[in-house]
């Protein structure tokens, strides 16, 4: 079992990267809507960007994740 | 919309491919368990893509009738990813855990260089 410097260790790994990825997202989004309002016939391709955009900011939280909970299992 | 559906599909048929290669050295070499949990993650990072695809064409239309509100799946994909890795850490004769864990990640790293191809295309 993880001892308390284990816990700790896995809650700050999976705080820390599901706070990059909050801050990440949240600024992805607000300016694909801002740029729909502005310029609506671009949306496809505002849309296509938002979505690469958005998988690969959740990919560093998702290994956070998983490393966290690696932690918590030793 | 369409480019979305197009850049999935082909991530499907990319990570088809990646399967059947884990299927021949899972057989044929005696890495298998690697093979086993490169395709065990693969297979996982594909259900995550999957989720973002239905995710985003929610928020279109949600979006497009402007009521109503739409997450993006994020606590889903992390589940997922613990997921994957719970399996690893519980049957470890089977599975890599190392190996799931890079599995888990090839779908973006193919959504990169998918990108950077469509781009150089594109170009000339």
């Amino acid at each position: 079992m993880t001892g308390s410097v284990g816990l700790l260790a896995a809650a700050i790994a999976i705080g820390l990267g599901a706070l990059g990825a909050g801050i990440g997202n949240g600024l992805i989004v607000s300016k694909t809507v801002e740029g729909i309002a502005r310029q609506p016939e671009a949306r496809g391709a505002l849309q296509t960007v938002m979505f690469i955009g958005v998988a690969l900011v959740e990919a560093i939280p998702i290994i956070a994740a998983v490393i966290a909970f690696i932690v918590l299992n030793q | 919309m369409l480019e979305m559906q197009r850049i999935f599909t082909r991530q499907k048929k990319y990570i088809y491919f990646l399967l059947a290669a884990c299927a021949l050295g899972w057989g044929f070499t005696p890495y298998s368990t690697i093979f086993a949990g490169l395709a065990l993650g693969s297979l996982f990072g594909l259900y995550n893509f999957w989720i973002l695809v239905r995710r985003m064409e929610k928020f279109d239309r949600v979006l497009e009738s402007g009521k109503g509100r739409a997450g993006l799946g994020t606590t889903f994909r992390f589940a997922s990813g613990v997921a994957a890795v719970a399996i690893a850490i519980a049957l470890p004769e089977y599975f890599h855990l190392i190996g799931t864990v890079i599995g888990l990640m090839i779908p973006y790293v193919l959504l990169v260089v998918e990108r950077i191809m469509f781009h150089v295309k594109n170009q000339q």
